[in-house]
């Protein structure tokens, strides 16, 4: 079973080629040669998690011919083949989820164009998942960036090119301090690999010089990997990115492309610098602060927005303040709520935008609240898909947020009284907010649109001011709504039946998987 | 007590409505009639299979599932738990009974959406259940959550805008108010033995912090013991999540609110399941999860003590003002939760036995007061206290029976309402505290307050002013024998709880020091 070893890399390899191959094939059989890809890597991803689980402790494996202080190294354990894993599965669903709608938002001819970049996306993911090397990090941080702005923009709106644009500008500063913090890194330490920068790391710190430009170099690395995954005051580009791209893009980016990030700043801080260090910086208090306000801000605009699919949006970013707070506790307890965290919002997340497509398209397409009332009843999976999310949102037991709501309390409560009140309140706060504008709309969208249209035409009735035809004109509109069956879109509604399964596993099966997360972080470091 | 009999059965007891209710969503039943039956015949079921379990009671609770190590989900009754279990065993077939003349009224012919109706009822009798069967912190949580949730689709039932507004601000509530209870549920899960519930709580006062990972800069180091007021203050986001189930003042305005529900729903779970599950939860964590040790003279007890006093004549004094007949009933729920409430706070056995017997008896006689007034409303479609200008001699049963519930809510002696007073008065005595003396001149200030809200309906409805002319009620007449029987088992209740209900406050006593 030795072989196993070379599947990390190969995986990575062969999205690249996949990538390179569809390019010049047509949209149809890109999208077929995409669809297996992500099976194979789903596939090699699992024995690789299974080969981990059993092997018990990390993999070095050399890519190249050069030994460590030159050549290229991926390092896998438990965490990072199950996120290899994970970022496969919601990888799948999205792209099933919004293949149906796909059609309509994306032009025939640019189809392919659409899977080079998906290809390109889950090769620097899994990159950044499994490498051990921060310069071969930043160089798919990059591709990353870049492909992630091309499944925003293939939607031809000005819209999109707006918000391609914009993530674009915001991305590359990120990138930009992100760059200038490796080269300081190696400025100070004369290594590129994770575990050489670390050792050299260590002696700095107990020699206690270049202690200034080691913090410089901390922060620079955390606010631009910050920025890129949209922590509280860079988060700007994010709603725009989020709520008017593709679906299927709008579901990748926010559960998979912010928490790519996300991941590779935890292995920054395990695995380049070393969690002691990062935590004697002080720099986690920032973090901390941060992610507290990101909760509250971004429930305050989702509770204010008026449109489904901003309203997502903005919710993401109340949830990756969540995971930075979660890192900002500076405990092992706080960080396994943080990654616990990345795996339920990215399940949830991308489940709640495929439901809101398949609201919004019985709807008009319109994405305002007013049209969507009663689209739960027109098209019944996407209503359950989006009760489930909502619920799993506001943390109701036996789904999957309920367990980081209570990881983040139960770490919390170790924590100082000044930290720990802090966090808390926030959190039964931000429970409430969620609550408003999931439940708002999850109540929108079940009521009925018959008894609203009776009860409207009752009243022209009793006050006798509209003439007979426009009442007629809004019974219209319930019969021209356009209801969706489960037969009509059967990859849609095996997709939102497999999201929910999903979330629902994370829920019940917690103790497993975090007991996989704990085991992953102790061969992480 | 005779033989104990398997633990499965908690779990069978929780199920069957749940499973049960699914049938009547989905099975197409011919006749409404039909439908009727099988969940009459559900409730029914599920309420002796209560009572047997509560007189053979299984040795040992039952784990269904585990979370995460240490949180799992365990259901079995202890004295506390049988004794809501018991309430609401007891009240649901008749509200059920009831519900199916009056839903006739309020869904006219539409067959499908009264079955939802009484499947998410049938439900939320399961969840309830759930709660008076959990046997730790987190599965009274999780059944806390699920009550909320599949209440939800009851009071939104008319789905009018003012319906689907109190829906809203009922779950906003709710959600948020649980949302710090878990906060409690998670110090308790780090600083106590276990959750489970034991009388006199599980916190564990010599090594709390030894086990929990310390950060940075902590007040772990010199700290070998309890973080005292810490918990007291985790014990006020307790009282305040979960107070807002029981309506406790600032966050009671979601209770009138949900007024617009069907009656039978308001009747049942806005003055029985739902809000007393608020009480059952806040009674819990006080003396069963962190023990009245550690609160009683602290901050702790006064300032819940402060906002119950100010709730009880907060909710009569509004009771007064309000003119709608089933707000004005449910300005006199937050009342009297605050009733119970005030007797968990005084935090001795005493204390405990009289919010136990307010809880019980204010349950038979509020769903009985609401009863009426559905009666009323459905039979006459008159919503408004100024309305009831002689109705009472048209319908004598309904006035009757709603004569009975007033004074027995006012404290009459030979009902059960003075038993229950006379039990906290008691208990107040005995504490000696300021504060419980305040608490006394609270109780007469109710009374005096309740005895005005409630008989001014009576006194319209019996005696109208000079010349009232009759004719103009001639269509209106007394219901059928489903609504008109829960009313008559519910006066008898209430007037042999009032005679002979020494032995149900014996019982409470035995609850309250743990000997049941």
């Amino acid at each position: 079973m030795d072989f196993v070893r070379n599947f990390p890399a190969i995986s990575i390899l062969i999205c690249m080629f996949a990538a390179i191959v569809s390019s010049g094939l047509k949209g149809r059989s890109a999208r077929l040669l995409n669809t297996v890809l992500v099976l194979v890597v789903f596939a090699l991803s699992l024995i690789t998690f299974a080969w981990c689980i059993a092997n018990g402790n990390y993999t070095v494996y050399v890519m190249g011919v050069f030994p460590a202080p030159f050549g290229n190294e991926i390092r896998f354990g438990v965490l990072e083949s199950g996120m290899a894993l994970f970022f496969s599965i919601i990888m799948m669903l999205s792209i099933w989820g919004g293949r149906q709608k796909m059609k309509d938002e994306v032009a025939t001819d640019k189809e392919f164009l659409y899977y080079v970049f998906l290809n390109l996306l889950f090769s620097s993911l899994l990159a950044l998942v499994y490498t051990n090397d921060l310069f071969t990090a930043y160089v798919f941080v990059e591709i990353n960036t870049i492909s992630a702005c091309g499944i925003i923009v293939i939607r031809e709106n000005g819209r999109t090119i707006e918000a391609g644009v914009r993530y674009m500008i915001m991305s590359l500063l990120g990138s930009g301090l992100l760059l200038l913090g490796i080269m300081m890194t190696y400025d100070i330490t004369g290594h590129l690999l994770m575990s050489n920068i670390k050792e050299s790391v260590e002696q700095i710190y107990t020699s206690g010089e270049n202690l200034i430009p080691l913090v410089v170099t901390i922060a620079l690395l955390t606010t631009g990997l910050a920025i890129k995954s949209a922590l509280f005051p860079f988060h700007s580009w994010l709603p725009d990115a989020y709520g008017y791209s593709t679906v299927s893009s709008a579901a990748i980016l926010s559960s998979l492309v912010s928490k790519g990030y996300i991941f590779l700043l935890i292995k920054i801080f395990y695995r380049v610098i070393g969690f002691d260090i990062i935590k004697a910086s002080k720099l986690l208090n920032v973090l901390f602060v941060f992610g507290l306000i990101a909760m509250i801000s971004g429930s305050m605009s989702a509770i204010r927005e008026n449109d489904i699919r901003r309203m997502i949006a903005f919710s993401s970013i109340a949830q990756i303040g969540y995971i930075y707070m979660g890192f900002g506790m500076g405990t092992t307890a706080g960080m396994v709520a943080s990654i616990f965290h990345i795996l339920s919002h990215a399940a949830t997340k991308s489940m709640l935008f495929i439901s809101a497509i398949g609201l919004t398209d019985v709807s008009h397409g319109s994405r305002h609240f007013v049209d969507l009332t009663g689209s739960a009843h027109r098209n019944r999976i996407a209503g359950i898909g989006f009760l489930t999310g909502s619920l799993s949102m506001v943390g109701i037991p036996l789904f999957s947020g309920f367990i980081s709501k209570l990881q983040f309390m139960d770490a919390a409560v170790s924590l100082s009284y000044r930290k720990m009140l802090p966090a808390l309140i926030v959190l039964g706060v931000s429970t409430i907010l969620n609550a408003i504008y999931f439940m708002k709309t999850v109540i929108r969208i079940y009521m009925p649109l018959d008894k609203l249209g009776a009860n409207r035409a009752q009243a022209d009735v009793a006050t006798n001011t509209v003439p007979s035809t426009k009442r007629m004109g809004i019974n219209g509109v319930v019969e021209e709504n356009d209801v969706i069956l489960f037969r009509q879109e059967k990859l849609y509604g095996f997709t939102i039946i497999l999201f929910v399964t999903l979330n629902i596993a994370l829920g019940v099966c917690s103790n497993t998987v975090l007991e996989w997360i704990r085991t992953g972080i102790r061969m992480f470091s | 007590m005779s033989a104990h009999i398997s633990n499965i059965w908690y779990v069978i007891l929780v199920m069957l409505p749940l499973v049960g209710s699914i049938g009547i969503f989905f099975i197409p039943f011919k006749k409404r009639s039909y439908m009727c039956i099988y969940t009459e015949v559900l409730t029914v079921a599920t309420s002796i299979l209560s009572f047997v379990i509560m007189t053979h009671r299984p040795r040992n609770p039952i784990d269904i599932m585990t979370f995460v190590s240490k949180f799992s989900i365990t259901l079995g009754y202890d004295g506390m738990g049988s004794i809501f279990g018991g309430l609401i065993s007891f009240l649901w077939p008749f509200a059920t009974l009831y519900a199916f003349d009056y839903m006739k009224h309020e869904a006219g012919d539409n067959t499908a959406k009264e079955s939802t109706f009484f499947g998410f009822y049938t439900m939320t009798f399961g969840v309830t259940l759930g709660i008076a069967c959990a046997s730790n912190l987190l599965t009274m949580y999780v059944f806390y959550e699920m009550l909320t949730l599949v209440t939800v689709p009851l009071i939104i039932f008319t789905l009018s805008r003012e319906a689907t507004l109190a829906t809203r601000t009922y779950l906003y509530y709710s959600l948020g108010g649980a949302g710090f209870g878990f906060i409690t549920l998670v110090f308790l899960s780090n600083f106590g033995n276990s959750l489970d519930f034991a009388l006199g709580g599980i916190l564990n006062y010599n090594s709390a912090l030894n086990a929990v990972e310390v950060a940075e800069g902590t007040i772990a180091g010199a700290m070998q013991s309890l973080p005292a007021d810490l918990m007291r203050l985790v014990y006020l986001f307790g009282f305040f999540g979960f107070g807002v189930k029981a309506a406790v003042f600032p966050l009671s305005s979601w209770l009138p609110k949900a007024g617009v529900a069907p009656t039978p729903v308001t009747a049942l779970l806005h003055a029985v399941a739902v809000v007393k599950a608020g009480a059952f939860a806040i009674l819990r964590i006080t003396y069963y999860s962190f023990g009245t040790d550690l609160l009683k003279g602290s901050f702790a007890q006064y300032i819940p003590m402060a906002f119950a006093l100010f709730t009880i004549v907060y909710g009569c004094s509004q009771a007064v003002r309000e003119r709608h007949l089933k707000r004005r009933l449910a300005y006199s729920t937050i009342s009297n939760l605050s009733y119970i409430l005030f007797g968990a706070l005084i935090m001795t056995p005493l204390g405990m036995t009289g919010a136990l017997t307010h809880m019980l008896f204010h349950g038979v006689m509020k769903i009985c007061s609401f009863f009426c007034a559905g009666a009323v409303i459905a039979g006459t479609g008159r919503e408004y206290v100024y309305e009831m200008d002689g109705l009472g001699r048209r319908m004598p049963g309904v006035f009757g029976a709603f004569t009975v519930s007033s004074l027995s809510l006012m404290g009459v002696p030979l009902l059960c309402g003075f038993l229950s007073k006379y039990n906290l008065a008691v208990a107040a005595v005995d504490a000696g505290d300021t504060i419980a003396c305040l608490g006394i001149g609270a109780l007469l200030i109710s009374a005096l307050l309740t005895a005005i809200y409630m008989l001014q309906i009576v006194v319209r409805a019996f005696f109208p002013e000079k010349g009232f002319n009759y004719s103009t009620l001639e269509r209106f007449h007394d219901p059928g024998w489903k609504m008109l029987l829960p009313l008559a088992v519910f006066v008898i209740l209430m007037i042999y709880f009032g005679l002979f209900g020494n032995n149900i406050v014996m019982l409470l006593k035995d609850v309250a020091n743990g000997s049941f």
